[in-house]
């Protein structure tokens, strides 16, 4: 039997070539020659591997992604240590200013620059200017807010019944939050885990500026340095982007079911 | 010694007042049952005791020992929730046995013990089934084993069957009362159901507005309702109501009776009140008569199966004056009158 055509295959393939063509384009720069980079095809003229031999030699590329990769993995797990404990004391334990939940995302509101000079000198102060504790520690913090923000929901939806059946069995806070809340949130925990993740992932601002050394730079800061002073070598920045993408693509591809189930879903029924 | 005891127990949420002032002992062994409307407290005076709520005002002591500033674990006490509140992620086992776990106790008791409480309520083929492969009548047992493996002083229930379908309604309550008569549980049951509350209780306490209405046996209850929101509450159809001027009986405000004492006769007979036949409910066993009086009073009579009235038929209504139930303007029951002639009313 002849299948019907679907008609939102057309969408899908023109939703498809909106989010894919920048990455072709990249995937097609980093294969181009400096005359063919200034010619604006799609395609390269003459292929070359030129752009990703340099761009390895050119800068520590493996340096930078593991330091992302370290950072973003790090801070991520100490949002998600804080986070988590946080907003189930404020949420269900009832502890301290229960408006806070309401407010916690506008310090995320605030352009991160103005940041920069407190943390500069307060990472100078504690030693871990140029380290990647030093970032894993900012990190870990700044994206606290949007850690409440996205797991606050999941939390809410734990019937409390549940655990007043834990506190009748004779669960404290802390082993209720372990036994039941945390398995129960799992797919919002994994989610917001991922997200977090990815944000420092990316992050640009404060890695330019609390790091200034190739063993502590990481893969965005990296990049950054292929725009020379007078010419932009962009081969080479598109080989070295490429790079910097393949490790969140990787984690997207592998985790996009956690991700979608648990931010459509909430986790629990 | 009462297994339960709550004296002038109190609670209001920001001045305002839920439960206000409760009273109550509760023998070891007994089955009381807390019915009431929606919002009259009967929920919260459970969670009080439990301690999931605390206490604005009173004292509760179980066995004698005052358990206010105890956690809930150290209450003795376990509750079946009425949205079961299982553990989603742990099996039957691992739900019943969660409290004993955290109590430390040795593998072989725990497992012992789970057993013993599955085997109770008819679980054992269950225990590595995880809740959402099981039914709700299933899951309700599950709650029921989880409250028995505690072995706790005494069992709290919080509307336990309200999420189930009415077969299975009435096969958990049977259950239930089997349980209660083969372990001799002190149990304290909330619902808002009156025939949960008639075939459950040793003693209903009906609760209104924050207060106990009426305690008593579920007879008591319904055969002298202390108050005209007792004699409606309970009992279907609802009892029929009348202004006490209009019978002819001084001293009352509102004259009750209940659909099965009211008398029906041919429109011919002398005496009693006219009224018309709207229309006729068959239940199969008997029958609701429904009734338009001359006063465009709407009652309700509850006839035999096989009895002859039709809609649109007139009738004349009557009663036994034994069977009367007369409340003063308050609402509260007056004195059965002196004289209990079986002689039909004017």
């Amino acid at each position: 039997m002849r299948r019907r055509f679907d008609h939102r295959l057309p969408l899908a393939a023109i939703a498809l070539a909106f989010f894919a063509l920048p990455i072709l384009y990249l995937a097609s720069l980093s294969f181009k020659t400096k005359d063919d980079v200034l010619s604006g095809a799609f395609l390269p003229g003459t292929v070359t591997l030129a752009n990703w031999a340099q761009a390895f030699e050119a800068a520590p590329l493996s340096t930078f992604t593991v330091n992302s990769v370290t950072v973003a993995l790090l801070s991520g797990l100490l949002t998600v240590l804080i986070t988590v404990p946080a907003a189930y004391a404020v949420l269900r334990l009832r502890y301290g200013w229960q408006r806070l939940s309401d407010v916690t995302l506008s310090s995320f509101m605030a352009p991160p620059i103005v940041a920069i000079i407190p943390l500069f000198y307060l990472l100078k102060g504690a030693g871990l200017l140029n380290t990647v504790a030093g970032l894993v520690l900012v990190y870990g913090m700044v994206n606290v807010p949007v850690a409440y923000w996205l797991i606050t929901p999941f939390l809410r939806r734990v019937p409390v019944e549940l655990e007043q059946a834990a506190e009748l069995d004779g669960a404290g806070p802390l082993r209720r939050l372990v036994s039941i809340v945390l398995p129960l949130i799992a797919p919002g925990l994994a989610a917001t885990g991922l997200i977090v993740t990815i944000l420092a992932y990316n992050e640009f601002l404060f890695a330019s500026v609390f790091t200034f050394g190739n063993e502590t730079r990481t893969l965005p800061v990296g990049i950054s340095l292929f725009q020379g002073d007078r010419l932009v070598n962009f081969g080479q920045m598109a080989a070295a982007s490429l790079t910097g993408i393949v490790p969140v693509y990787l984690v997207a591809l592998f985790l996009q079911r956690f991700l979608v189930q648990g931010l459509a879903h909430g986790g629990i029924k | 010694m009462s297994a339960i005891s709550l004296s002038g127990l109190a609670k209001s949420y920001r001045d305002v007042p839920v439960v206000k002032g409760v009273d109550l002992d509760i023998a070891e062994g007994e089955f009381v049952v807390l019915v009431g409307p929606s919002g009259c407290g009967k929920s919260t005076l459970l969670k009080m005791i439990a301690g999931l709520e605390e206490l604005s005002a009173g004292d509760i002591r179980i066995a004698g020992r005052s358990v206010v500033d105890l956690a809930p674990a150290e209450r003795e006490l376990a509750m079946v929730f009425q949205s079961y509140a299982l553990y989603p992620h742990m099996t039957v086992a691992g739900n019943i046995g969660f409290a004993l776990r955290i109590a430390g106790l040795p593998r072989a008791e725990i497992d012992r013990r789970v057993r013993a409480a599955a085997a109770t309520v008819k679980l054992e083929g269950l225990l590595d089934r995880y809740p959402r492969a099981l039914s709700g009548g299933q899951r309700q047992r599950v709650a029921i084993a989880r409250a028995l493996a505690r072995q706790p002083k005494v069992l709290l229930f919080d509307e336990p069957l309200s999420n189930l379908d009415a077969a299975l309604r009435q096969e958990t309550r049977v259950e239930i009362a089997r349980l209660h008569k083969a372990l001799k549980a002190t149990i304290l049951y909330v619902t808002h159901d009156q025939v949960e509350a008639m075939t459950l209780a040793d003693r209903i306490v009906l609760m209104n507005n924050g207060r106990i209405e009426q305690a008593g046996t579920p007879l008591d209850l319904y055969e002298r309702p202390a108050t005209l929101f007792v004699a409606r509450f309970l009992g279907t159809p609802a009892i029929n109501l009348f202004g006490a001027a209009r019978m002819g009986l001084p001293g009352a405000a509102t004259v009750g009776i209940r659909p099965e004492h009211l008398l029906l006769e041919d429109a011919t007979h002398p005496g009693g009140l006219a009224a018309r036949v709207e229309f006729v409910e068959e239940l199969g066993d008997v029958r609701l008569i429904h009734l338009l009086t001359e006063a465009d009073e709407k009652i309700v009579a509850k006839q035999p199966a096989g009895s002859p009235w039709q809609a649109g038929q007139s009738v004349r209504v009557s009663w036994r004056t034994e069977h009367l139930h007369r409340f003063d303007l308050a609402g509260q029951r007056l004195d059965d009158a002196p004289e209990q002639r079986p002689e039909k009313a004017a």
